[in-house]
C-alpha cells in the first residue's frame, strides 16, 4: 500500500465516523445536538478538503498542507513551525519493512490487554514483564525473573497497599468459582 | 495586613508543621509521577490522617501533598510524554521534544524553577489583590469563561505538530470524543450506544495515558532504540541551564503567574484550561513562536508558572465563599471544616493570618518541591535512556494499572489501549495528538458555558456583555498576530532574496 | 450558637429514639465476624457521602465485627452508576453501598435512562443522616420571601447542574406552588451554581443546610423555603413547602419531602441474604448510636440523624407507592431542558 492509499484510507475512515456522529446527533433534542452537529459538519468539510487536496498533489508533497499554502505560512524555509518534517525514508510512501513490526506492537499491546482482562492486572504484569525480558533476551533468565519479581511487588505495594486500589480479578475468577 | 503576613508565617515554624510539609511534598511527588493519579487521589488518601494534629501541621500535610502532585505530573510529561494529570498536558508539547533533544535536565530544571517562581509571584499578587478578589469573581460569568476556553482553543492555530488542516480535523475528533456520555445540559446520553460505562464519558487521564504513553511505547517498539539514545544524543544541559532560563524569561513568568492566579480564583475554569491558556499566551507573546512544539523552553516555563500560581488563587474562592475552585480544593474544604475553619468573607478580614499561613505554605511547598526537583532532575533525566526492552514492559505495565486505578474500572484499561492504538496512527499520519486532547479538554467547557450564556443573556450575548466582547476582540487579535508577523517576516525575507539576486545579476 | 445547639440536640434526640426502636428489633449476629466487607460510596472522594461514610466507617467496622471495611468510591451519573452496579452485585451482603437513597427513587420516576433498577427491591440498611434541603436566593436579590417569588411576573431563574434531586425538587415546587421556572442547566456543581446565585445571574437554587451555612451567615444567600416536613429550628421564620401548598397539591409535596428525607443511606443488592441484612442493620444501628461517633460528629460539625433499616424499607415502599403522581411533572421538567 502506498502512502497515498493509506492516507486516503485514514481520511475515508474519519469521514465515515463524522457521518456517523451527524446521523446519531439527529436523534437528539435541539439543544443536545446544537454543538455536535456543526462541529462534525465542520470536521467533515475539513476532511473532504483534505481528501481532495492530498489526491491532487504528488506524493512527495503530501506533507505540505493546503491551509499553509493559502496562508503562506510554510514558506519560511526548513525549521519553520508550520511544515511537518518530510518523510524520513524516501518519497515512495512508508518504508516497506515497517508493518510487520507495527503488527507485532499491536499484538503486544492487545495480548497484554487480553491478559489483564483474563487474569487481572498484577499477575498479568508479572507474566508480561517477565515474558518480555525473556523473549527479548535482554536479561539472563535468573536476572529477568528477579527484576520482574521486584517490579511486580513494587507495583503491588504501591497501588494495592499504599493507594488502596481494589483490583480487578479477571474474567477467570467467576469461572473458578463456577467449577469449585 | 503586614502583621497578618508575618503572623501567618510564624505559626508554621514548628517542627511538626515543617516535618508534615516535607512528608506531604514527597508523598505528593510520588503520586503525581504515577500516570492517571493526581491531586485528588493524594488528598483523599491523606484526609483520614489529618485528625488530631495541630492546624498548621494538618494544612502543611494537605497543601504539601497537593502541590507535590503538580510537579510530579510535569515530570512524566517532560520525560515520557505522559501527562500525569490533565493540567500538565501543556508540558508535553515542548518538554518532551526537549528530552528527545537531550535537554531533559534543563527542561526539568526550568519546569521546577518556573513552578517556584509562579508560586511566589502568585502569592505576592494574591496578597496585593485580596481586596479585589470578590468583586472580580462576581463580575465574570459564564460568557467570559466561554471566551477563556475559546482562547485555549486558539493554540490549535498556533500549533505546529503536523499539518494545520489535519490538526484541525484532529481537534474536531477530540471535541466529539468529549461529547460521549451523559450530557449534563440536556440529560441526554450521547454516543453511548446504551453502554452504562460510556454514560460517564471517556475519562481524560485514561485517554491521555493511551494517546501518549501507550502510543509512545508502540512507537518505541517499532522504531527500536531508546527515547533518548545517549550514543547519538548527549545530555548537553544541566539543571542550572533550566534555572537560568526561568529567570531569563521573567516577563513570561510574571504573565503566566498572573494568568494562573486568576484562573485559580475563578471557579468553573479548571487548571487544565490554565495550562493550555498559559501555553497559548506564551506562544503568542514569544519572539520565536515558530519554535513552539519543538522544544522551546518557554513552552515549559509558562505552564509550570501558571500551575504554581494557580493553587494560591484556588484558595481564594474556597476560603472567601466556601466555593471550591476545583475538586482538589473541595477536599481541602472538607479538611478545613473538620479543622473548624469556616469559610466566608471573614476569612479575608478577621482571619487573614490563617489565609496567609496557607499562602506561605503554598510558597514553602513550592520551594521544597523545587529543591527536591532540582536535586533529583539529573537522575530522573536518565530514565528515558533505558533500553526499550526494559522500558516498554515497565511503562506499559504502569500505564495499564494506572488506567485502571483512575476510576477503578476495568473498561478504562480497554479504553486506554484503544486510545493507544489511535494515538499511534494519528502520530504516524501526522494528525496532531496535542490538538486532539486540547479539543477534548475544552469541548465540554465551551458547550456548557455556551448553553448557559445563551439561556441567561440571550442569543447576542457576545455583544451585550462588554467584558465578553473585549475578550473576544482580544482573542481575534492575539490569534491573528503570529500570522501577520510571519507574513511580514516572509516579505522581508523575499525582499532580501530578490535584493541578493539583483546584486548577483549586477556582478 | 444557641439555635445550633438546639438543632444538634434535636438531631441527637431523634437518633436516640430511632436507635431504641431499632435495637429492639436487632439481634446480635456473627454473620460479618472477621469478614472483609466492601463499602462502595456512590459519589466522589470529595463529596458529602464520602465525608459521612468515612466518619462512620471505623464504628461500623467495630460493630459489624468485620476484619476489614474496604471503602471505594464509585462516582458517576449522580449516584446512578453505583446503584446500577449494586443491582448486579452478588447478594451475600459483603458488598454494600452508601449513597443518596432519594436519587434511587427519583430517577426511575423521572424516566431517567441511566437508572437500570427498581428502587424498592434494594435492601435498605439504615439512614445515616438527612440534611434539610432549602431553597436559597441571592443576598442582593429582590426576592426576599417566598411570597415575592410567587409575585414575580417572569420565570424564576434556577441555575442547575443537571437532573439531580434538586432539579426534580425544583420542578415539583414550581408545579405545586404555582410559579414559573426557568432551569439553566450546564453548571458544573454546587460551587458553580452557588456563585451564579450570589452574583445574581440566577435567582436561587436548592442546597443542603450545611453547604450554605457560611453564605447565609455572611448575607450572600437567604433561605426562603425548606423542603422538609417541619420547619427547622435554626430558621423558624422560613416556611416549609407543605405549609404553603393548596390542599390539592399537599400530597405531592409530602411525597417529595419523604423522598428527600431518605437521604444518605446504606443499601445492599436485591434478595440479599436476610441474615446479612439483619446483621448489617443492627451494626448501622449500633454504630450511629455509639457515643464516641456522636461526639466526633458533633465536633466535626457533621450531624447524623439515624433511621433504622426496617423502618426505612417500609417507608421507601410506601413512598414509591404514593409518588406515582410526580412522574408527569418530572418528565415535563426534563423535556423542557432538552
Amino acid at each position: 500500500m502506498s502512502r497515498k492509499v493509506q492516507e486516503n484510507l485514514i481520511v475515508g475512515l474519519i469521514i465515515l465516523v463524522l457521518l456517523g456522529v451527524i446521523y446519531l446527533s439527529l436523534g437528539y433534542g435541539p439543544r443536545a445536538r446544537m454543538v455536535p452537529i456543526p462541529v462534525a459538519a465542520f470536521g467533515l468539510l475539513l476532511a473532504i478538503v483534505q481528501l481532495i487536496w492530498q489526491n491532487l498533489r504528488a506524493t512527495e508533497e503530501l506533507y505540505v498542507d493546503l491551509l499553509e499554502v493559502l496562508t503562506k505560512r510554510g514558506d519560511s524555509g526548513p525549521g519553520s513551525g508550520a511544515t511537518a518534517e518530510p518523510p524520513a525514508a524516501g518519497t515512495k510512501g512508508a518504508p516497506p519493512r515497517l508493518w510487520p513490526k507495527e503488527l507485532a506492537a499491536l499484538g503486544l499491546v492487545l495480548s497484554f490487554l487480553g491478559l489483564v482482562l483474563l487474569i487481572g492486572p498484577i499477575p498479568s504484569i508479572f507474566i508480561f514483564t517477565g515474558g518480555y525480558f525473556l523473549v527479548s533476551r535482554h536479561y539472563s533468565w535468573p536476572k529477568a525473573l528477579g527484576y520482574t519479581l521486584f517490579f511486580t511487588i513494587a507495583v503491588y505495594l504501591l497501588f494495592v497497599i499504599a493507594l488502596e486500589i481494589q483490583l480487578y480479578h479477571g474474567l477467570i475468577e467467576p469461572l473458578i468459582d463456577y467449577f469449585r | 495586613m503586614l502583621d497578618a503576613i508575618v503572623g501567618g508565617l510564624v505559626v508554621l515554624l514548628t517542627p511538626q508543621a515543617m516535618a508534615f510539609l516535607l512528608i506531604g511534598v514527597v508523598y505528593g511527588l510520588m503520586i503525581g509521577i504515577l500516570p492517571g493519579l493526581g491531586g485528588i487521589v493524594a488528598l483523599a488518601l491523606l484526609l483520614p490522617f489529618t485528625y488530631g494534629f495541630e492546624v498548621a501541621a494538618t494544612l502543611a500535610l494537605l497543601l504539601g501533598g497537593h502541590i507535590g502532585t503538580i510537579w510530579g505530573s510535569s515530570v512524566t510529561s517532560i520525560l515520557f510524554n505522559v501527562p500525569g494529570a490533565a493540567k500538565s498536558l501543556a508540558l508535553c508539547f515542548d518538554g518532551y521534544p526537549m528530552t528527545k533533544r537531550g535537554e531533559a535536565t534543563r527542561a526539568l530544571g526550568a519546569s521546577a524553577m518556573g513552578a517556584l517562581l509562579g508560586g511566589v509571584f502568585g502569592a505576592v499578587f494574591l496578597a496585593i489583590s485580596i481586596p479585589i478578589v470578590r468583586p472580580i469573581m462576581l463580575a465574570l460569568g459564564p460568557s467570559e469563561y466561554l471566551m477563556m476556553a475559546v482562547w485555549g482553543l486558539t493554540i490549535i492555530a498556533t500549533f505546529s505538530e503536523g499539518s494545520l488542516l489535519k490538526g484541525m480535523i484532529a481537534a474536531v475528533l477530540g471535541v466529539l470524543i468529549a461529547f460521549i456520555g451523559m450530557d449534563i445540559v440536556t440529560a441526554t446520553p450521547r454516543f453511548t450506544f446504551d453502554s452504562e460505562f460510556l454514560m460517564d464519558g471517556v475519562s481524560f487521564p485514561v485517554a491521555m495515558i493511551g494517546m501518549f504513553a501507550i502510543a509512545e511505547m508502540m512507537k518505541l517498539y517499532v522504531k527500536g532504540g531508546a527515547i533518548v539514545d545517549r550514543s547519538v544524543v548527549k545530555e548537553t544541559s544541566t539543571v542550572l541551564d533550566g534555572v537560568r532560563d526561568a529567570f531569563r524569561h521573567w516577563g513570561l513568568v510574571m504573565r503566566s503567574s498572573l494568568l494562573g492566579l486568576w484562573i485559580g480564583v475563578l471557579p468553573g475554569v479548571g487548571a487544565s484550561v490554565g495550562g493550555l491558556a498559559a501555553y497559548a499566551q506564551a506562544a503568542q507573546t514569544s519572539k520565536n513562536p515558530d519554535q513552539f512544539g519543538k522544544g522551546n523552553v518557554e513552552g515549559v516555563i509558562a505552564p509550570d508558572a501558571t500551575l504554581g500560581a494557580n493553587e494560591g488563587g484556588g484558595l481564594m474562592p474556597t476560603l472567601a465563599f466556601g466555593i471550591p475552585g476545583g475538586e482538589g480544593m473541595a477536599i481541602l474544604l472538607v479538611a478545613f471544616i473538620g479543622l473548624g475553619i469556616v469559610p466566608g468573607p471573614e476569612m479575608l478580614t478577621k482571619n487573614l493570618d490563617l489565609v496567609f499561613s496557607m499562602v506561605w505554605l503554598v510558597v514553602l511547598a513550592n520551594l521544597l518541591v523545587t529543591l527536591i526537583g532540582l536535586g533529583v532532575a539529573p537522575y530522573l533525566a536518565r530514565l528515558p535512556t533505558l533500553h526499550p526492552n526494559v522500558m516498554v514492559p515497565l511503562v506499559l505495565s504502569v500505564c495499564l494499572i494506572g488506567a485502571f486505578a483512575t476510576r477503578g474500572l476495568i473498561e478504562d484499561v480497554i479504553v486506554a489501549v484503544g486510545f493507544g492504538i489511535l494515538g499511534y496512527f494519528m502520530d504516524k499520519y501526522h494528525y496532531s495528538r496535542a490538538n486532539f486532547v486540547i479539543g477534548m479538554v475544552l469541548a465540554t467547557m465551551i458547550e456548557r458555558n455556551l448553553h448557559i450564556s445563551l439561556t441567561l443573556y440571550g442569543d447576542y450575548f457576545i455583544f451585550t456583555r462588554p467584558v465578553t466582547l473585549a475578550m473576544f476582540v482580544f482573542i481575534i487579535i492575539t490569534t491573528a498576530l503570529p500570522f501577520i508577523r510571519s507574513r511580514r517576516r516572509r516579505r522581508a525575507q523575499r525582499e532580501a532574496i530578490s535584493a541578493q539576486r539583483a546584486e548577483g545579476r549586477a556582478t | 450558637m444557641k439555635t445550633r445547639t438546639k438543632w444538634l440536640i434535636a438531631v441527637m434526640a431523634a437518633s436516640l429514639v430511632g436507635g431504641f426502636a431499632g435495637q429492639a428489633a436487632a439481634q446480635k449476629s456473627d454473620y460479618y465476624k472477621d469478614k472483609v466487607v466492601n463499602l462502595i460510596i456512590a459519589g466522589s472522594p470529595s463529596g458529602g457521602h464520602s465525608r459521612y461514610a468515612r466518619l462512620i466507617a471505623p464504628y461500623l467496622q467495630k460493630h459489624l465485627g468485620a476484619s476489614e471495611l474496604r471503602i471505594s468510591n464509585m462516582r458517576g451519573g449522580g449516584g446512578l452508576k453505583a446503584a446500577n452496579h449494586m443491582w448486579r452485585v452478588k447478594p451475600d451482603g459483603m458488598t454494600v453501598a452508601f449513597g443518596n437513597a432519594s436519587t434511587l427513587i427519583f430517577a426511575p420516576i423521572a424516566g431517567s435512562k441511566g437508572a437500570k433498577f427498581i428502587a424498592t427491591e434494594f435492601a435498605f440498611l439504615g439512614r445515616a443522616t438527612s440534611e434539610p434541603r432549602m431553597l436559597m436566593v441571592g443576598g442582593k436579590s429582590s426576592i426576599k420571601t417566598f411570597q415575592d417569588l410567587q409575585k414575580l411576573d417572569r420565570p424564576f431563574i434556577y441555575p442547575s447542574q443537571g437532573t439531580d434531586e434538586d432539579f426534580y425538587t425544583m420542578a415539583i415546587l414550581s408545579d405545586a406552588l404555582g410559579f414559573k421556572l426557568k432551569a439553566v442547566t450546564g453548571y458544573e456543581g454546587n460551587a458553580d451554581t452557588a456563585l451564579a446565585v450570589i452574583k445574581g445571574d440566577g435567582d436561587g437554587h436548592i442546597t443542603g443546610w450545611s453547604e450554605s451555612q457560611a453564605a447565609i451567615k455572611s448575607g450572600d444567600k437567604r433561605p426562603i423555603l425548606v423542603v422538609t416536613s417541619q420547619r427547622i429550628p435554626d430558621y423558624p421564620d422560613v416556611p416549609t413547602a407543605i405549609e404553603l401548598a393548596s390542599a390539592g397539591k399537599r400530597g405531592m409535596l409530602e411525597a417529595m419531602s419523604n423522598i428527600l428525607e431518605t437521604h444518605r443511606s446504606y443499601y445492599a443488592p436485591p434478595k440479599t441474604n436476610p441474615e446479612a441484612v439483619a446483621a448489617f442493620r443492627a451494626a448501622v444501628d449500633a454504630a450511629l448510636n455509639d457515643p464516641a461517633l456522636l461526639a466526633e460528629s458533633k465536633k466535626g460539625n457533621r450531624p447524623v440523624s439515624f433511621m433504622n433499616g426496617n423502618q426505612q424499607q417500609a417507608a421507601i415502599e410506601q413512598i414509591a407507592r404514593e409518588s406515582g403522581g410526580l412522574a408527569p411533572v418530572l418528565k415535563a421538567a426534563v423535556k423542557a431542558i432538552q
